[in-house]
């Protein structure tokens, strides 16, 4: 996707993930946040993005999902808010707050992933970024890949034993 | 979800058999704090933005399952009507009452109080005894009629007797009954019967001329000290215009 065509659907992009965290927050400073921060995370995604399909916009609410949460996150580790305000807001016994320790190792894991991905072969690589970011399903990645969704999961699976063992190995160095 | 549940979820991930929803269950299950290395690393895997998006479906679930606690709703049972209702009236009905007795009490009173004067004894006695008594109509003022022997007109006059007995025990006790009508009602003993009512008030006739007789006598009187006091006024005045001419 180029600069322009991102500029063209920005504009509703930024609104859908305005009135999800509209939803979340009930305020509309928070959600201003939000959208701001999922245009920025949507530019990241750009490339991958393909204005024929309407796939960019299910990025888009996983990507306000994820700033939403994300912005839960910044607030309790900075204690800008009070704790009752947001300690209700995550089910019980889910990892909204982490550590700097927490933080540390899952920067290191997403490194490792990206370097797994790297060794991945380029369609392998494409249909488990394809399930696992812009979370198509077996159908619909066969669709627009025009592979068999048996062949699709195929991929998907070494892909992910690939990577899986991997970070396994790594762990245990 | 059990540990062996998640354990199978993960193997059908890697298997690329998951659905989107499972998935979702999977990251939540992985993301816990106290989950083992390997889920770490498949939580890795899923990313933070499954994971989050799991969260957040989740967390918007909860809210919209979960009802808010509200403050209660005070219902009021009905007999609590009836009950508070029953209590405004009661307490109408007693001051009502309250306040017609009270005005009752207002209305001039015939007290009988022993004084220095008698009355000569009827000649209607049973005993022959010389009874006296000191009586004195008056009119009661209404503060004193609460609080000394003034009585309601509506309370029978025996309730009344008792109230003076006990207030002046030594003088009642001692004052014999002077008419017939009041050794008929009581046999008991002597009986002081204060004139309250003048209903009740049952002398005989020969009793009755005695009074008139005393209030001509004693009416005479005031007008003889009357005209002697304005005898003493005119003889003042006088001496005082001799006084000043001089």
């Amino acid at each position: 996707m180029t600069q322009e065509e991102f500029e063209n659907i920005a504009p509703s992009l930024r609104g859908l993930m305005f009135s999800i965290a509209c939803d979340f927050f009930g305020n509309q400073d928070d959600a201003e946040d939000v959208a701001q921060d999922g245009l920025l995370e949507l530019w990241k995604f750009r490339e991958q993005m393909d204005v024929r399909n309407s796939s960019h916009r299910g990025l888009a609410v996983r990507i306000a999902k994820h700033c939403c949460i994300n912005l839960v996150r910044k607030r309790r580790s900075n204690m800008e808010v009070l704790s009752q305000d947001y300690a209700t807001l995550a089910p019980l016994g889910t990892d909204t707050a982490s550590s700097p320790h927490e933080e540390m190792e899952l920067a290191e894991m997403k490194k490792a992933i990206d370097l797994a991905l790297l060794h991945l072969n380029p369609s392998e690589r494409r249909l488990f970024q394809m399930r696992q970011i812009e979370g198509l399903g077996i159908d619909e990645i066969a669709a627009l890949t025009n592979i068999t969704p048996a062949s699709v999961k195929s991929m998907v699976s070494t892909a992910r034993r690939k990577i899986f063992e991997e970070l396994k190995q790594k762990r245990r160095l | 979800m059990t540990h062996q549940e998640t354990n199978q979820l993960i193997e059908r991930y890697l298997e690329g058999n998951t659905t989107p929803e499972e998935e979702h269950r999977l990251a939540l299950e992985v993301a816990r704090d106290d989950a083992p290395k390997e889920w770490k690393i498949i939580s890795a895997m899923l990313g933070e933005l499954i994971t989050d998006e799991a969260i957040f479906d989740r967390m918007m679930a909860d809210r919209k399952t979960k009802v808010t606690p509200l403050k209660p709703i005070r219902r009021i049972k009905p007999w609590y009507y009836i009950a508070a209702a029953a209590c405004v009236i009661l307490a109408l009905s007693v001051s009502i009452l309250l306040f017609t007795r009270k005005e009752s009490d207002i209305e001039p009173k015939l007290i009988a109080r022993t004084t220095t004067e008698r009355i000569k004894p009827s000649s209607s006695k049973s005993d022959g005894q010389a009874h006296t008594k000191d009586i004195i109509l008056k009119e009661a003022e209404p503060t004193e009629a609460a609080e000394t022997q003034s009585v309601k007109t509506d309370i029978d006059v025996r309730e009344t007797e008792t109230e003076v007995k006990t207030e002046e025990p030594a003088v009642m006790q001692d004052i014999p009954q002077s008419t017939e009508t009041r050794q008929t009602e009581g046999d008991a003993g002597p009986k002081f019967f204060p004139i309250t009512n003048p209903k009740r008030l049952e002398y005989t006739p020969e009793e009755i001329e005695q009074l008139r007789q005393r209030a001509k006598e004693k009416y005479l009187e005031w007008i003889e000290l009357e005209r002697q006091i304005i005898e003493m006024e005119q003889k003042e005045m006088a001496e005082l215009t001799d006084s000043q001419d001089e």
